[in-house]
């Protein structure tokens, strides 16, 4: 009996204890906040730091305080008093000018200085990128850092950044230029009927009536065709000629992109010849790839592939700009003949034809002196005499020396005494009157190097009827055509 | 207490007592419902029928295997981004114990269930429960099929344990004091011993009950050709006669069906290599693209075996290759650059058009960029991921004829080789090809020993004859076989010729057979990798050839398979080069965890 009673007495205790011990809410301690930083949010932080006071009186002018507060998760480098003692009171007194200073210093997520291996590109609130070291933020140096707080980060630093210009808003804020009045000629205005209001549907049409006035957006054909400088997340070298250098690239270029077109008037050919002249000068301003000075090197290449060389020594300003830099030169450096390049006529890429006569294949062989496969058309039994197939390339205004490779590889034995029926083509510009042309010219077997059929001058820059004729014959077999391609290198003086 | 203890001992004990009399009876020992037992398998020829099939069935369980180890260890199939370190480890030949592509065990089961079934098929021509027709019909396949896994166990492991009797524990196979283990070169000796003495070396006869449909499935082509195997065996051995005669038969006997009074379409074309529309140019797709047991592709296949949706195992080929499926194996950027330099024969005697038809869109496929190995593949799409049906190819009509003109090379017939590996018998002993059909042709179009136009005419297994005439119109049997090339329009290939003949006296005289030999070799393999890549060969013929001149090129496989690696520019080339040119790499270990 004493027994029982020594073991109830056990498990009674035991009940108790474990009671007692269950009053008290481990998880609760578990998951308390111990740090006392981790319930403050940056506004709070900053706004207890003396130090920082006028960067909270500048989020509280720009209504950035509310967004710091909020719930989202940020990094801010929050420039000292010191390093805004200085700053202009242009920007200080001016809101909208304000408010993407104090955006270029705040960033969403949080960002440690343990991060960037070696730098990180961060894309601040205002949609500029900004370089983020172990020890820099942009110029400025980090003086305190990693002050981690319930939404995010707070660092501060010794230097207030402005919002860099990025090459298209450098330029566009430059003084008036030959270059800049060009390229915003280039501009116009784009409606974009997806981004549009549309307030009510047609009932004839069912097309969406779009409000007036929403859905335009400006657009520039340089950015569109060429490089688009004004894109923050590419990095590019702009170049900007100053006027002397944009005249005398002018005086180089433009009796290639002469248009004599008979049917303009000469003053409208004039503008025209000048419009082309400018495009193909800015055409090859804008480079790829992420340089500075020091590290520019010997040649870029275009976005049209030519390669331009430029010289430190033309360099009259180098600018950092947002998405790369920029420079202002006094003159740039090519060779005339990568930049008016040979024109390459490919024989299966015609535009119109002279009937529906014959069979037309195109055919893939491999040049086996070059182990390089090509294509060629190859027409043949049309039974029409100078059956013409036509070409029209874009040429500049130059004398050209005319080439052609046309590998015939087909029909090539014939049964003894006999011997393989050759046929010849020739070349003719203009129009379809097929004048004036070179003289016919045989096609030789297996002969896969560029033949030499001619000089041609073109009087006139723009797009040329070119004609691939055939044999005056309408023997079959004798009135074949075949090409790989035409080549037309200008003379260069 | 003591009174106690003895009580409770007495309790159990006479518990234990009563429980162990009562399973005396039969309790439970219930028999099974949905297997057979041992006692009332193997009762009749239907029993033995569902012997041979089952082990069919299981066999299809390592024919991916086989597949993988063949391709993924050669220079055709590489591994993709998504592989796991045991695949790389098969293409960089650094396999490691615990691998589980290179475990042979799976090999060994169904050995096991082929020793098993061979010695019940004897136990049943003792009882007389088989007729005597029956049991070598039976007996021969399985005895076929053992030996064709041997075989490939031997091409894959080198030194195996050559096991004809059932055992007990597969570990035990690792235990080289109970199950030594034998070279290769002996056990190929025993593997055609034992095939020769094989006492039915053809197909299931018409009638036979194991020709018959299942689920769907004519079981005509699941069974191996015996003599497909038997010459693949003296190919190795070098018995150069032996195995074109095996192969020759091969040919013969799948002819017989179509040996009639008018002979028709299938008399000329089936195992031969024929010029039918229905599988030359693009449409040798069609051996690969049309379902298991079509018409067509018949002529092509001798041995090949379906992967049915509804049943298992399934297509395990759709996972490995397609991109949408895991992607695990893609075709080898030297394999892609293989197809790329071969020219068409779509422009006469001159150069035609680049890249071979079986490449790009037939042997392999780009599926947004990625390459994908597509003979397998060929009908599935991922929009229907449950239209899984498919077939594995073992044995076609090019592997056939490849390994018959190694034979006839390797035998003095080089000329033989040529025309199976370009075009044809009947273009090649005629000194007007192409020159129409009135004309005498007594004494060309057949094969000739020597001189092909005034040599003695050949003897058995290489005399083929060729005529064809009009009026009186005559087709002499070989007359459509048109050769590996011609068949998807490619040009011919030669060797060069300086190599080894006398260039200044007509007929041309052979001064250098070795060179001759070894150079028309490189082409046969070369053609090999262009036609049956990714169906399995690969491994086996480079190490066929590399065994053949370990004494004169012994670094062969190491720059073959080298070659792979310095295609796809991997830092592994130097590596695996250096590992291949010890011959003791060239095996995978014989052991497993």
């Amino acid at each position: 009996m004493i027994a029982i009673k020594n073991q109830y007495f056990i498990f009674l205790s035991l009940f108790i204890g474990l009671f007692l011990s269950g009053c008290t809410d481990k998880w609760e301690d578990h998951n308390k906040i111990q740090d006392s930083i981790l319930a403050e949010n940056l506004l709070a932080q900053i706004k207890t730091n003396p130090d920082l006071s006028k960067f909270a009186d500048y989020l509280n002018k720009t209504g950035y305080d509310k967004v710091v507060a909020s719930s989202k998760t940020f990094t801010i480098w929050a420039p000292t008093n010191l390093a805004l003692q200085n700053l202009d009171p242009a920007i200080v007194n001016d809101t909208a000018k304000l408010k993407p200073f104090v955006a270029n210093h705040i960033s969403n997520q949080s960002y440690l200085t343990s991060m960037p291996n070696p730098l990180l590109t961060i894309r601040t609130l205002n949609g500029k990128n900004i370089l983020f070291t172990k020890t820099k933020f942009e110029e400025a140096n980090i003086v305190t850092a990693n002050r981690y707080v319930g939404n995010g980060v707070l660092h501060t630093i010794d230097l207030g950044i402005l919002p860099k210009l990025n090459a298209w808003e450098y330029l566009n804020n430059t003084a008036t230029s030959l270059q800049k009045t060009f390229l915003l000629s280039q501009s116009y205005i784009f409606r974009d009927s997806t981004r549009a209001v549309v307030i009510g549907i047609d009932p004839k049409t069912g097309i969406p009536i779009l409000k007036e006035g929403t859905g335009y957006f400006p657009k520039n054909y340089f950015l569109q065709r060429v490089a688009d400088v004004s894109n923050e997340d590419a990095k590019y070298i702009y170049v900007i000629l100053t006027d002397a250098a944009f005249t005398a690239e002018k005086a180089k270029l433009s009796k290639y992109f002469t248009v004599n077109d008979p049917i303009k008037t000469p003053a409208r050919n004039t503008f025209i010849s000048d419009s082309i002249t400018n495009w193909n000068i800015v055409k090859d301003l804008a480079f790829k790839g992420d340089y500075t000075l020091a590290t520019l090197p010997d040649t870029l290449t275009s976005n049209d592939s030519i390669r331009i060389h430029l010289d430190k020594t033309a360099i009259v300003q180098s600018i950092k700009v947002s998405n790369g830099v920029v420079f202002i030169m006094n003159r740039i450096d090519y060779k005339m003949s990568r930049k008016i390049k040979p024109v390459i006529i490919e024989g299966e890429y015609y535009v119109s034809n002279y009937g529906n006569n014959g069979t037309r294949t195109t055919i893939t062989r491999r040049n086996p002196n070059t182990n390089v496969d090509f294509r060629e058309i190859y027409y043949y039994n049309t039974g029409v005499s100078s059956y013409w197939i036509k070409y029209q390339p874009t040429v500049y205004t130059a004398s050209y020396k005319v080439y052609w490779v046309a590998v015939r590889d087909f029909n090539t034995t014939a049964v003894a005494p006999a011997v393989p029926v050759m046929f010849s083509q020739r070349l003719a510009f203009g129009t379809t009157a097929l004048l004036p042309a070179f003289p016919y010219k045989q096609v030789d077997i297996l002969n896969y190097n560029e033949v030499y059929l001619g000089d041609y001058t073109v009087t006139s820059y723009g797009k040329m009827d070119t004609f691939l004729v055939g044999a005056a014959n309408t023997t079959n077999g004798q009135n074949s055509l075949v090409l790989d391609y035409i080549k037309m290198v200008p003379v260069i003086n | 207490m003591k009174k106690k203890l003895s009580k409770i001992f007495i309790t159990v004990f006479s518990v234990m007592i009563c429980l162990s009399i009562l399973s005396c009876s039969k309790m439970f020992d219930i028999e099974p419902k949905s297997a057979v037992s041992s006692e009332q398998m193997y009762r009749n020829v239907y029993d033995a029928d569902a012997a041979v099939i089952g082990i069919y069935g299981k066999f299809l369980n390592v024919v991916d295997r086989y597949v993988i180890l063949n391709e993924l260890r050669s220079d055709l199939a590489d591994v993709t981004p998504n592989s796991n370190q045991y695949l790389k480890q098969l293409s960089t030949h650094t396999v490691t114990v615990d691998n589980p592509y290179a475990d042979p065990r799976p090999f060994y089961e169904v050995i096991l269930n082929c020793n098993d079934a061979l010695k019940n098929f004897d136990i049943m021509r003792s009882e007389l429960k088989m007729t005597e027709d029956e049991y070598k019909q039976r007996y021969s396949d399985i005895g076929a099929l053992r030996t064709w896994l041997y075989f490939q166990l031997g091409i894959q492991y080198g030194n195996i344990p050559y096991v004809t009797e059932p055992i007990e524990n597969l570990r035990d196979l690792q235990n080289e004091a109970k199950f030594p283990r034998i070279g290769f070169d002996q056990l190929l000796n025993n593997l055609i011993q034992f095939t020769e003495s094989l006492p039915f070396k053809y197909p299931y006869p018409t009638g036979s009950s194991l020709l018959s449909t299942y689920d769907t499935y004519y079981t005509e082509k699941i069974f191996i050709n015996k003599n497909c195997l038997l010459g693949d065996l003296y190919l190795w051995k070098g018995s150069w006669t032996q195995a074109a005669t095996a192969y020759r038969e091969v040919v013969r006997v799948g002819g017989i069906p179509y040996n009639v009074v008018s002979p028709g379409e299938q008399y000329y074309e089936y195992y031969m290599l024929a010029y039918t529309a229905n599988t030359n140019g693009g449409n040798w797709a069609n051996i690969f693209r049309n379902p298991f047991g079509e018409r067509y592709s018949n002529y092509e296949i001798m041995w090949n075996l379906p992967f049915d949706k509804n049943f298992n195992p399934k297509n395990p080929f759709i996972d490995l290759f397609s991109t949408s499926g895991s992607y695990l194996i893609k075709p080898s950027d030297l394999a892609i650059n293989n197809w790329n330099a071969q020219l068409r024969n779509d422009n006469g005697t001159l150069p035609g058009t680049p890249t071979d038809i079986r490449g790009n869109g037939i042997s392999y496929r780009m599926v947004g960029g990625l390459p994908e190995i597509n003979k397998y593949t060929y009908n599935y799409s991922p929009l229907l991921p449950f239209e899984t049906n498919g077939k594995v190819i073992l044995y076609r009509g090019a592997n056939l004829f490849l390994r018959f003109a190694e034979a006839a090379n390797h035998d003095g017939r080089d000329r033989i080789a040529y025309c199976f590996l370009n075009d044809g018998i009947s273009r090649n002993y005629d000194p007007v090809p192409g020159g129409g059909n009135s004309r005498d042709v007594t004494n060309i179009q057949q094969t000739r020993f020597g001189d092909y136009l005034t040599g003695p005419y050949e003897t058995a297994p290489y005399y083929f004859d060729a005529r064809v005439g009009d009026y009186p119109q005559f087709r002499n049997g070989w007359y459509r076989a048109v050769g590996l090339r011609s068949r998807t329009s490619n040009m011919n290939l030669a060797v060069d010729s300086t190599r080894s003949f006398n260039m200044a006296v007509r007929p041309r005289v052979v001064t250098n057979r070795v060179n001759l030999i070894n150079d028309l070799d490189d082409l046969l393999i070369a053609e090999s990798g262009l036609e049956t890549a990714f169906e399995g060969n690969r491994w086996g013929d480079l190490l066929r050839i590399a065994l053949r001149r370990k004494a004169t090129d012994p670094n062969y496989l190491a720059n073959k398979i080298g070659a792979k690696f310095d295609a796809a520019h991997s830092a592994d080339a130097a590596a695996v080069r250096a590992k291949l040119t010890d011959p003791a790499n060239w095996y995978l270990p014989f052991r497993w965890k």
